[in-house]
């Protein structure tokens, strides 16, 4: 595992993460303006979509492929569930569907992370992973709002509270990452290589780059989190501990992980997918969820699940988790 | 300048949209949107440092001369308020009227 560490604690996206939470930690005023900010998030959307369309128009995909895009829709569905039903014994109703659909979603930029790790490793991965990132993306925002319905508090249609399935529907199927990362992907699969030839530089050369720059900022404001957590400033509910936070935003992505992996093991899929498919199940969203549980749930709180994917379950994944799932893998497919 | 109610109200920037279908179907006869606010209160520090502007908030103001209007708006705007946190403040204003 040291090699493994080493090599991705030594890559620049890693290193420009940290430099940005250095820069938060000693009050440096680095600051990355919130557009910019925003245009590196839909660039990397942007890009990680063409790419794997493009990679999708090499070949039809086999039935392994299919396997695993019906595992990650299947660990989609099933990570909020027991995620909510774990979590109802210590929050409220919509603090625990907030959380189980933070953590049954995905990160994007994890994602993103994970394959600029595989490639400077020089290991294959499918591009019908972005699809299953895709997938991964909404089940679990409409399964958090279900649980809630179902175990929150009861409102009919037409009250203050009552869900509108058509705004529901729209935010989190239809949010501008998962349109921008579908639209891209179909874009990249139209056009394949022909395509791929005239935004080479653009989603190729530069990728790595931008990835590094959008981390620098994510490094500044995961700092951020942290200090205003450790301060107490981030108004968590009452009886909820950092403690509590901290254990949870790590160990139930490890299990997480375990599921994904375990799933990837018994499917047989190469080892990059295998690895792809572990992250996704791992993270945990910090831009499509939050965006959409506020309209579709402003009762939860949003200081408890933004700043547990964020400044804690996102670095994690980053500096450990990622070779650390790769270390597992790789000896399962040795064995 | 005619006496009035100055209605400002702060709210995430992510139900900004709500708010001004909100204000519009309650009969505000216009707002003012101050985007990028940001501060601290019940759920703590809002920064306006994300991508997704969840940790940011936005202020409506709101100018009206009608009492059951004004009314109207403040009881609207509480029971969106009290789901998704926010403050709503009403205060004497004097407008002038151009």
């Amino acid at each position: 595992m040291d090699s493994l560490f080493l090599v991705n604690l030594g890559s620049p996206p890693l290193l420009f993460f940290f430099l940005g939470a250095a820069a938060a930690l000693v009050r440096s005023d680095l600051e990355i303006p919130a557009p910019v900010a925003k245009f590196l998030s839909l660039y990397l959307l942007f890009a990680i979509g063409f790419k794997g369309g493009v990679a999708l128009s090499g070949g039809a995909l086999d039935g392994r492929d299919w396997a695993g895009l019906i595992a990650a829709l299947g660990l989609a569905c099933a990570v909020p569930l027991y995620g909510f039903l774990l979590l109802r014994r210590r929050l409220g109703a919509a603090d625990a569907a907030a959380l189980a659909a933070t953590y049954g979603s995905i990160s994007a930029v994890t994602f993103v992370t994970a394959t600029s790790y595989l490639d400077s490793n020089d290991i294959d991965w499918g591009g019908h992973l972005v699809a299953a990132m895709a997938l991964m993306e909404s089940p679990a925002i409409i399964i958090g709002i279900l649980l809630y319905r179902l175990y929150g508090e009861k409102q009919r249609d037409g009250e203050e509270g009552a869900i509108d399935w058509r705004e529901l529907g729209r935010e989190s199927c239809l949010n501008g990452s998962v349109f921008l990362i579908v639209g891209s992907m179909v874009i990249g699969w139209v056009t394949g290589a022909r395509g791929m030839t005239a935004l080479s530089p653009f989603v190729g050369d530069l990728f790595t780059g931008m990835l590094c720059l959008f981390l620098l900022d994510m490094g500044i404001v995961a700092a951020r989190r942290l200090r205003d957590l450790r301060r107490g400033n981030m108004g968590l509910p009452p009886g909820t501990g950092v403690g509590f936070l901290f254990g949870f935003a790590i160990l139930f992505p490890l299990f997480n992980a375990a599921v994904a992996g375990t799933l990837g093991w018994l499917l047989a899929l190469p080892e990059g997918d295998a690895l792809l498919l572990t992250v996704l199940g791992a993270s945990a969203s910090y831009i499509a969820v939050p965006a959409a549980l506020r309209l579709a749930l402003p009762e939860a709180n949003p200081s408890l699940y933004l700043p547990m994917s964020l400044a804690v379950t996102f670095p994690f994944n980053l500096l450990v988790g990622i070779p650390l799932y790769h270390q597992i893998i790789r000896s399962l497919v040795a064995a | 300048m005619k006496p009035c109610k100055r209605i400002e109200i702060v709210i995430e920037q992510p139900l900004a949209r709500r708010l001004a279908e909100r204000l519009d179907e309650l009969g505000a006869p216009g707002y003012t949107l101050i985007p990028n606010a940001s501060g601290r209160g019940d759920r703590g520090l809002r920064r306006g440092d994300e991508v997704t502007d969840t940790f940011t908030n936005c202020m409506f103001v709101v100018a009206c001369d009608d009492d059951a209007a004004v009314a109207r708006i403040v009881e609207g705007v509480r029971s969106l308020i009290a789901r998704s946190g926010g403050v709503c403040l009403v205060s004497d204003a004097l407008w002038v009227r151009h």
